[in-house]
């Protein structure tokens, strides 16, 4: 018999070595995780921004240096895949032990995560010899965990989650070529002095044959510009309509306000904030709505443009990767002596409200949620908080933790009058209305943008899409009171009745049939 | 065509088939369950959670009444034309590396085309996004480099398309009159290795008898490709055909990453995959965007079978 030729044996032998390898890996790993006598704790994120992994890498260190049986794994995913890679996780019931919670409504958070309540009230012993040391753990968060509360358990009051930061959206700015171009690396602090750089800018630009932008911006960036920018249009408004009488407009009250024929586009404050967003758009590179994130930051980071506005998350990166020193500023704003945006606007906005990051929540799987709980304590304490912002050049939701060294400017102004609000209705159910209004907005903003003709596209679908949209909302209530019925009935029979729970259930249930019954009878008789 | 075996010599060694099945098992599993789910719960009005309601045909009938799928089936419509214009240039270089004598040479340029394969799909469709930037992109500073733009922007004044201005940057992704136009862009030279692999495949197995007997007759090149080589390769064009066509209606990717989750400016880029996603994991209607993938289905069902029935290959 021939026997085969060495050069034919080598891909069979390397294909066993690489099989024999991975499964030594596979093993080695496994012995690691299951022999070991340490508790294993996992830790799940989205938050891969400058500095954050290492700050987590920091915290992680310092509490299994004080608990030498503890092991923690951090596990970072791309924000892109985070709300798949946490569904599949949390349904399989494979999530770490400790998640952040991102795209996650009251059904999952209930269904998948503990609540954390009862703890909330008790103090964090990790702040002892602190100020804060004896205050209950909800009370040691700059809100009281409440923004936390509403966004995961608005209807059953639980508490899922606790945010370890805050985020506030800043104008960055490259003192650099603030310097050249006017002379001083002072930023604008009013609306009339950003209108009058980005005319310094194209002078600049003419008179040195540069391409610099005023802002650089992008698709979902510049609705956070148009986000921050309309709702001092619309102050007076949420003041004077609010129909809770809680100075808010919800776009629930906005779509049954329009179907009442109460407002329209071309009803002034929302005009003016149309007229709002297209002046600002000329501040920003043409073709922005079909730019990323990444793409915006690239061009300041290059030094294609003086400014940036951005979230707090991304001044990390800025100072991390920008070849120049980077300010930071609020957005200039029209004030109430501004001649064409004035009438509207009530005074500066406070942003006490802000908007939680960073927040974590323990899974029901986890093996061990007493130990995963002290971590989540350890990482929300004083000291854990203040080697955060400093390491992420974030904002801390932790009381009295000091802003980054670097960046004060990103902490949020806390005086002020309320907010307005936002006329793209972002966060109504259904988003058909939003898709509209996204959809049409090249007819506004476009070089030869006609306002007129945005709001007849707009409003030629809106009633349609609003009530589709109401319609969604209104189903997402009945479910949620239909869901409350067998949180009702469990109260009532659980061997351990805790104090109150059975009420308070009882009242967001009524309060959800009182939002949802005038909505039906006049909408969906 | 196999030929028929006996009741009793097929299970004569029944115990060999066991051995599909594992295949059988994934199968199921990964490619009929999920299909059959999706069946079911089109009939639901389901936000992706465990509540779910039984609605009917309502779905159903709600998307024969949805403006924007169907006018997201026109926009896949033109895809497909562009697509079937798209298959020229690949047929054209398989056409050229057949005729190359050396083999050799043949050899490189396989290998040419197969190695941007190597390059994940999602890649490419980043770099075809960045160039389309208008501000940095490649196709604008070309533009701008030969002076063509300034040409576009004379044609844009005398037909008053009001899409390219002198002093704005072209915003291919950003108007809603430039999205289909730039759909078609992408891909130039339109070379696609498959398709060239496949058509490639189908010339080298024309005889080499075929090809003598044209010369004798004085057959010219051009001649040679329209009477010899395009009516011998028409098995691999309606393969690619098929595929062509399953693979436009169904896909979506690149304007999901091209375009985000509205389709772009105008929603002038909306595909009914696309609109589907966006009905799923943007508004929370998966019964919904189960309906819509259905539609989808009976569509690509159809168009195949209608395919496989007139489009002939006669030899």
């Amino acid at each position: 018999m021939k026997r085969a030729p060495l050069s034919s044996i080598v891909p069979y032998l390397v294909l066993g070595l690489v099989f024999a390898w991975s499964c030594w890996h596979v093993a080695s790993i496994r012995r690691v995780a299951v022999d070991t006598d340490k508790v294993t704790l996992r830790i799940g994120h989205w938050m891969l921004h400058a500095g954050m992994r290492e700050s987590f890498d920091l915290a992680i260190t310092d509490y299994q240096k004080l608990h030498p049986d503890v092991s923690i794994e951090q596990i970072p995913v791309p924000i892109r895949s985070y709300a798949m890679w946490l569904r599949t996780r949390l349904v399989g019931e494979t999530a770490p032990d400790i998640t952040g919670l991102s795209a996650v409504g009251e059904e999952i958070a209930g269904r998948y995560y503990l609540p954390l309540d009862a703890y909330a009230s008790q103090p964090n012993p990790y702040n002892a010899g602190t100020p804060l040391e004896g205050v209950p753990w909800r009370d040691t968060f700059v809100d009281g965990l409440e923004s936390v509360r509403n966004l995961l358990g608005p209807v059953s009051g639980e508490l899922y989650g606790v945010n370890l930061q805050i985020n506030t959206l800043r104008l960055y700015f490259n003192r650099n070529l603030l310097r050249a171009v006017t002379g001083s690396d002072a930023p604008p602090v009013t609306f009339a002095e950003l209108r009058a750089l980005g005319d310094q800018i194209a002078a600049y630009n003419a008179r040195t044959g540069t391409k610099l932008v005023p802002i650089a911006s992008c698709g979902p960036y510049s609705r956070y510009l148009f986000n921050t920018l309309v709702p001092s249009q619309t102050q007076r408004f949420a003041v004077e309509s609010s129909p809770s009488l809680n100075l808010s407009v919800s776009p629930q009250d906005m779509a049954t306000a329009f179907l009442r024929g109460e407002w329209t586009y071309a009803t002034p404050a929302f005009r003016s904030g149309l007229e709002l967003m297209r002046e600002v758009t000329s501040l920003m590179p043409p073709g922005f709505s079909q730019l990323e994130r990444d793409d915006a930051l690239f061009a300041y980071l290059q030094q294609q443009a003086v400014m940036f506005y951005a979230g707090s998350w991304d001044y990390g990166v800025l100072v991390r990767d920008g070849p120049f020193p980077t300010g930071v500023t609020s957005l200039p704003l029209p004030d109430r002596d501004d001649p064409k945006y004035g009438r509207f606007v009530l005074g500066p906005i406070s942003e006490v409200a802000g908007s939680p990051e960073a927040i974590l929540g323990i899974t029901r799987t986890s093996r061990h949620p007493e130990v995963a709980l002290d971590f989540l304590r350890f990482l929300s304490c004083r000291s854990v908080a203040t080697t955060f912002s400093r390491e992420s050049h974030r904002i801390s939701s932790v009381v009295g933790t000091p802003p980054p060294p670097d960046a004060p400017g990103l902490a949020p102004v806390l005086n002020g009058e309320v907010n307005g609000f936002g006329i793209d209705f972002t966060y109504l159910a259904g988003g058909n209305t939003n898709r509209a209004f996204q959809n049409n907005l090249h007819r506004a903003l476009g070089p030869k943008g006609d306002l007129d003709d945005f709001i007849k596209a707009v409003e030629s679908t809106m009633p349609e899409n609003l009530r589709r949209d109401l319609a969604q909302a209104a189903l997402g209530q009945q479910r949620e009171i239909r869901r409350l019925d067998s949180q009702l009935a469990f109260a009532l029979t659980r061997s351990d009745p805790k104090p109150g729970e059975w009420s308070r259930l009882a009242e967001a249930q009524s309060i959800r049939q009182q939002e949802r019954l005038p909505l039906v009878q006049e909408f969906f008789p | 065509m196999a030929l028929p075996i006996s009741r009793h010599k097929a299970l004569r060694e029944w115990k060999l088939y066991f051995f599909i099945l594992p295949s059988l098992l994934f199968i199921g599993v990964f490619s009929y369950f999920p299909a059959g789910s999706a069946i079911y719960h089109s009939f639901f009005d389901w936000q992706g959670g465990d509540n779910k309601q039984l609605i009917g045909f309502e779905n159903f009938s709600r998307a024969l009444h949805d403006p924007v799928l169907w006018s997201s089936f026109g926009t896949v419509s033109v895809l497909i034309v562009f697509n079937l214009i798209k298959m020229i240039p690949a047929i054209l270089m398989a056409v050229l590396i057949h005729r190359l004598k050396s083999d050799r040479a043949q050899y490189g340029y396989r290998v040419l085309l197969v190695v941007p394969m190597i390059v994940p799909g999602l890649v490419t469709l980043f770099i075809w996004k960045f160039f389309f930037d208008p501000n940095l992109g490649v196709l604008n500073n070309v533009l701008d480099f030969t002076g063509l733009k300034t040409v576009l922007v004379h044609l844009d004044q005398f037909f008053g398309w009001d899409v390219f201005f002198a002093n704005a940057p072209i915003g291919w992704l950003s108007q809603p009159a430039l999205i289909l136009p730039s759909l078609f862009l992408w891909g130039f030279p339109w070379i696609g290795a498959v398709g060239v692999l496949i058509y490639l495949a189908g010339l080298q197995s024309i005889g080499q008898e075929v090809y003598e007997a044209a010369e004798l007759d004085g057959v010219g090149p051009f001649q040679k490709f329209l009477y010899i080589e395009l009516p011998l390769i028409l098995t691999q064009v309606r393969l690619s055909l098929v595929l062509l066509i399953i693979g436009t209606l169904k896909d979506y990717g690149l304007q999901l990453v091209l375009l985000g989750d509205t389709g772009g400016p105008g929603g002038r880029g909306m595909v009914p995959g696309l609109w589907m996603y966006n009905r799923a994991f943007i508004a929370g209607e998966f019964g919904y965007a189960c309906a819509i993938g259905m539609i989808l289905f009976v569509f690509i069902l159809g168009l195949t079978y209608l395919n496989n029935k007139y489009v002939r290959v006669d030899k």
